[in-house]
């Protein structure tokens, strides 16, 4: 037997040996160790290479090279395999069912939730943002609003008073007062912001909640654009199918004044507890702004017209998270905050 | 305010359903919702008695047959003495429920006698009052008939209305009239009076002389002489309690229902207790004190305009009568008094006392005074009908200075343009007439006449809310453009905090809002600014507004730690509020951030380190970089309520600091767990924020060289004060110190401790020579040991 048949041989026993289906790692390493190791078949052949006729040892030396490298590739190749099937193997060892480090996930404000996606709305159309401060004086918050001392309209609401003049805002529209005073018209605002209310707490009422107020000042400012935005944040913040209605009412500082219901999409106005079986869920007030007001602020009504809206962010909130107690909002409690 | 629908009907003819109505107020700015009394029975028909006779055990009951229409007759036994035989009677039959369904009809047995149904009174049926005996009935309708298609029960409707301030002439069956009447497009019926005057003249029996003209304009009176007082008669009775008021007697009650029904209020004297027979109207003196109606005794200033028999005060105008002069049971004449009063004298004086009355909520928000006579008349006519009695001759009308109607102009043009509607001056004209505004043209305006009845109409802007009203509000179109100028942009203020928000509430952070008003204690916790204190708080526990943001944050640790929640962080963005005698707001408004961490160990198999103020600090710090504030260093520092805490500053300027929340305030706000607290001003922030320019450094080509160094030094020397001696003489070439071992050890005595950092070098322009690197180590080592007296390890 010559060693080129001894070559061919040990191809087929090589053969035969990785056939063997898919071999576990120590039967791996078996075949690795027969063939390849120092003293393994190859390495066995390769001695017996110096005493072969010199006639064919070029071929067989040849060979064998070739050999080397089926070998060699053939292993590689297999170890990949191989070592898929250790990896399997040592992940059944691993339990990756055990709890992961614990990164405890925060929470935003459902105020602020609502305050930012209201706020969005109104930005995509071209609203700045704006504040303005909770303390203020009974002329920005009353008087140049065009609430006049001992008018009815005071009792609209009850006030926090730190002095005989100064007061807890009642609501952000004293932002409107500040934004006309310090910016020239045209003027396209929106304010959030915090405000108190001198009432008793209670389930649906607190002694302060959250507003945001808007301010459109331009020239030939109509009621009908007021109802477009309206109509439009309406659309993107309640859906598109939400229809609305504007019904007079009365704000000082607002001629006409007007209300703005949505239709209720808790009951599809069929009637519930939460519209009161009105079908109308009431959102926000709104007008174009008074003359009176543009006066408090030097801008001459006759040039100049706008619109002004303002709504209360608890209301919305409470709507649409469906949350019944007003307070839960102010406890922090970490169970209520999470969910959101 | 109560309006009942059969009342309206006195003042226009009403066919829409009550649904309508309440909608179209709803919709003409009086908001509206509505209570249908509705029949209080069910099966009750109509029915002839056809046999009658005494029942066998009892004097009082009849055993009667009757006939229902149907073959059968029914046996039922009747109390009622006017029960006979051939009448027609309503029958309720058994299974028929009375009283709104509590009492339900079954087949019974009356002292032995089968009884299949009862037959029913007026008062049953809520007809009327009569419950002496059943109701006998006169119809041509068949037996069987319902009993509501025999008779006209009449079920009211009451609507509740919620009127703005500016609507005073809202507060009256007649005011909602007007409103209801544009609603079906038909006119109001004026009163047809037919007060008969008699006897004396009303001006040789009194004087009145107005010595206060800005607070009373007119006053008028109307003398009554020879009434009774007594009970109101039903009707009255039913009116007044159908819209919730109490009958009290004849006259008063009458007075009450005018007021209900015409809106302006007026007072009744006794006039045998005005005893000068000279009233002057005058304003009270300070300290001047009355006994009103209530029987209480108030004290007066000059701000109370007061109705006086002579000097002797017996009303406070506007607002309520006087004890002395009222109506009594031995009454017998009476003085009228119809009067306007100056809404803001009405309403100084009512706040002033604290009280606020029909009367004076009317008075507020401004009467007609062109009403104070057709009131009168209507309520001496009525007065004279329930009363008896006859009316003097004449009145009394003191009105020196009659008040002008107001004339608006109007311009189509500009309320178009305004409401972004196209209204045709024929539309114009319609709306106006339907207000009851008469109007003549004038050039391109119309000239507007408005009723004294709507003082709230004075500009044409107001003229214009009230074409938009009956235009309605819903038939505005809506823009479908919207175009603004550049102009109208102002900077936005305050956008860091919505990334605050973002970035903290990713890193396991709960946004709290806490309530701003607290316990003026709590002030003085975190801050020794003071704080402001309302003049009116609801209650001792939210009299100041707070002055820190951590107090609100802590309460609602507190809050959670008594509900078993552990291991959580908060944080809030918010306003606090400082005193400041030279603002005109007396206070400075500082938007605050607060965090807190309830440290508590993690329960979990891997270990995890317990929460320290090193974590908190690295939370901090990462937060700050997020921000884009780099410069951030630390130094220890006393702050108020917290124990080992530190200020922080972003280069020379203090940001705010952190710390544990010191043992004495966690017992103020029962907290067991351990507390970390941080607060910086945001406003700051803001400021720092938008100066920090971005500048990008190119990263560099070659290798980094890092050399460790250990020393040891005296405990009091801080950790920050040797990086910033290393980074002194590091140069360029020095990109980073880090400190990757503390130890203390009893080997070195109790007074050292050993540092060892790693410092890292790099240059951007070529291959740092360990040579260059070795010289600079030997030179920072040496520097430490001359500045801190390090010893290297
Ligand atoms: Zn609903």
């Amino acid at each position: 037997m010559t060693i080129l048949h001894s070559i061919d041989e040990l191809k087929n026993q090589f053969d035969t040996d990785v056939l063997n289906g898919k071999p576990d790692k120590d039967a791996f390493e078996e075949i690795k160790r027969k063939y390849t190791s120092r003293k393994g078949k190859i390495a066995e052949l390769f001695a017996q290479l110096g005493s072969a006729d010199p006639d064919i040892r070029p071929e067989a030396g040849k060979a064998l090279n070739e050999l080397k490298e089926y070998i060699t590739i053939k292993l590689d190749g297999l170890s990949a395999v191989v070592s898929d099937n250790t990896e399997v193997t040592a992940a059944d060892q691993l339990d990756l069912t055990l709890s992961g480090d614990p990164f405890p996930v925060g929470s935003i404000h459902p105020l602020t939730k609502v305050i930012e996606e209201i706020t969005t709305i109104f930005t995509k159309l071209g609203f700045s943002l704006a504040y303005g401060p909770e303390i203020d004086t009974d002329f920005y918050n009353f008087e140049a609003l065009n609430i006049l001392k001992h008018h009815p309209a005071r009792d609209m609401q009850d006030t926090f008073y730190v002095t005989d003049d100064v007061v807890l805002r009642t609501h952000t529209s004293n932002n409107q007062i500040h934004m006309m005073e310090n910016h020239d018209p045209p003027i396209k605002v929106i304010a959030p912001g915090r405000v108190y209310r001198n009432e008793d707490v209670s389930v649906r009422s607190y002694c302060l909640f959250h507003q945001i107020e808007g301010l459109y000042v331009d020239k030939n400012v109509s009621m009908a654009d007021l109802k477009g935005v309206l109509n439009y944040f309406a659309r993107e913040f309640f859906g598109k199918n939400v229809k609305t209605r504007f019904r007079p009412s009365y704000f000082p500082f607002t001629e006409p004044s007007a209300e703005m219901d949505v239709s209720c999409y808790f009951c599809s106005q069929n009637g519930c507890n939460i519209c009161k079986y009105t079908g109308w869920l009431e959102i926000l007030g709104c007008g174009m702004v008074d003359p009176e007001v543009f006066k408090s602020v030097g801008y001459d009504p006759d040039i100049w017209s706008g619109y002004a809206f303002g709504m209360g962010i608890e209301r919305m909130a409470m709507q649409r998270y469906g949350i019944e107690d007003i307070r839960m909002f102010y406890e922090g409690d970490i169970r209520f905050l999470r969910q959101f | 305010m109560e309006i009942s629908l059969n009342w309206l009907k006195q003042y226009c003819q009403i066919s829409l359903p009550s649904e309508e109505i309440e909608k179209g107020l709803t919709l003409l700015g009086i908001e509206c919702t509505h209570d249908s009394q509705s029949l209080n029975f069910t099966d009750v028909v109509l029915g002839r008695v056809i046999d009658c006779n005494p029942h066998p055990e009892s004097e009082h009951l009849s055993v009667c047959v009757v006939d229902m229409g149907n073959e059968e007759n029914y046996q039922i036994v009747c109390g009622a003495p006017n029960v006979k035989k051939d009448i027609l009677v309503p029958v309720a039959k058994v299974g028929a429920t009375l009283s709104d369904g509590d009492f339900k009809i079954k087949k019974a047995k009356l002292r032995g006698v089968e009884s299949k149904g009862m037959i029913c009174s007026g008062k049953e049926l809520r007809l009327n009052g009569d419950h002496e005996g059943i109701l006998i009935l006169d119809t041509q309708l068949p037996l069987g008939t319902s009993i509501e298609k025999v008779i006209d029960f009449n079920c009211d409707t009451i609507f509740h209305l919620d009127i703005t301030p500016n609507r005073g002439d809202c507060f009256s069956h007649q005011g909602v009239a007007r409103e209801v009447a544009i609603l079906e497009n038909v006119l109001i019926q004026q009163k047809q009076l037919s007060m008969v005057e008699s006897g004396l003249g009303i001006s040789e029996q009194m004087k009145i002389d107005i010595l206060a003209l800005d607070g009373c304009p007119r006053y008028t009176a109307r003398i009554i002489n020879g009434v009774k007082i007594g009970p109101s008669p039903e009707w009255l009775i039913e009116k007044l309690t159908s819209i919730g008021q109490k009958s009290i007697n004849n006259v008063v009650d009458a007075a009450n229902y005018v007021l209900m029904d015409m809106g302006h209020p007026m007072h009744t004297f006794d006039l045998d207790k005005l005893s000068s027979k000279h009233i002057n109207i005058r304003f009270a003196r300070e300290n001047e004190k009355m006994v009103l109606l209530d029987e209480k005794e108030r004290e007066l200033s000059t701000d109370h305009l007061l109705i006086c028999d002579g000097d002797l005060p017996v009303a406070l105008a506007g607002i309520m009568g006087g004890l002395q002069s009222g109506i009594t049971e031995d009454t017998t004449n009476i003085l009228i008094e119809s009067a306007y009063f100056d809404p803001i004298v009405i309403r100084k004086g009512a706040k002033k006392l604290d009280l606020s009355t029909d009367a004076s909520k009317r008075f507020e928000r401004d009467t007609d005074i062109e009403n104070v006579i057709p009131a009168m008349d209507y309520l001496s006519q009525l007065i004279v009908e329930l009363a008896g009695g006859h009316i003097s001759q004449g009145i009394i009308d003191v009105y020196p200075d009659k008040k002008p109607q107001t004339k608006i102009s109007l311009n189509l043009d500009k309320c178009n343009n305004l409401l972004g509607i196209s209204l045709t001056p024929d539309e114009l004209i319609q709306i106006l007439d339907k207000l009851s505004i008469s109007h003549e043209k004038y050039g391109v305006n119309l000239i507007c006449l408005i009723p004294t009845y709507r003082n709230d109409l004075t500009r044409e802007v107001d003229l214009i809310e009230e074409v938009a009203r009956v235009f309605g509000y819903d038939n505005i179109p809506e823009s479908k453009s919207f175009s603004g100028s550049f102009l109208s942009f102002i900077p936005d203020l305050h956008n860091l905090d919505g990334k605050i928000r973002q970035i903290l509430s990713s890193n396991g952070f709960s946004e709290h809002y806490s309530n701003s008003l607290l316990l003026e204690k709590l002030n003085h916790h975190f801050s020794d600014k003071p704080g402001i204190s309302l003049l009116n708080p609801l209650s001792n526990e939210m009299s100041v507004l707070r002055n820190s943001i951590l107090p609100g944050l802590l309460s609602a640790v507190a809050y959670n730690e008594k509900r078993q929640v552990k291991g959580f962080k908060l944080f809030e963005i918010g306003a606090i509020h400082e005193m400041n005698q030279e603002s005109i707001r007396l206070s400075d408004e500082h938007f605050y951030l607060g965090m807190v961490w309830h440290a508590h160990s993690v329960l979990h198999w891997r270990k995890l380190p317990d929460p320290d103020l090193f974590q908190v600090k690295g939370e901090i710090l990462k937060t700050l970089r997020m921000i884009g504030l780099n410069d951030i260093s630390f130094q220890s520092d006393e702050v108020t309520g917290l124990s080992k805490s530190a200020s922080i500053f972003s280069r020379d300027t203090q940001i705010g600091n952190f710390g544990e929340l010191s043992p004495i305030r966690k017992k103020e706000y029962d907290i067991a767990g351990q507390v970390f607290v941080f607060q910086a001003n945001v406003d700051i922030l803001t400021k720092l924020i938008a100066k920090n320019k971005l500048q990008y450094e190119p990263p560099s080509l070659f290798p980094a060289v890092t050399r460790d160094i250990a020393i040891l030094v005296k405990k009091n020397i801080l950790s920050e004060d040797v990086i910033k001696s290393i980074f002194s003489l590091g140069g360029n070439l020095l990109k980073e110190v880090t400190l990757f071992d503390y130890y203390e050890d009893p080997s070195f005595g109790s007074t050292k401790k050993s540092l060892a950092y790693s410092l890292k070098f790099q240059s951007s322009d070529k291959t740092l020579k360990d040579k260059i690197v070795d010289k600079l180590i030997t030179k920072i080592l040496q520097q430490l040991k001359q500045q801190f007296d390090a010893i290297q390890r």
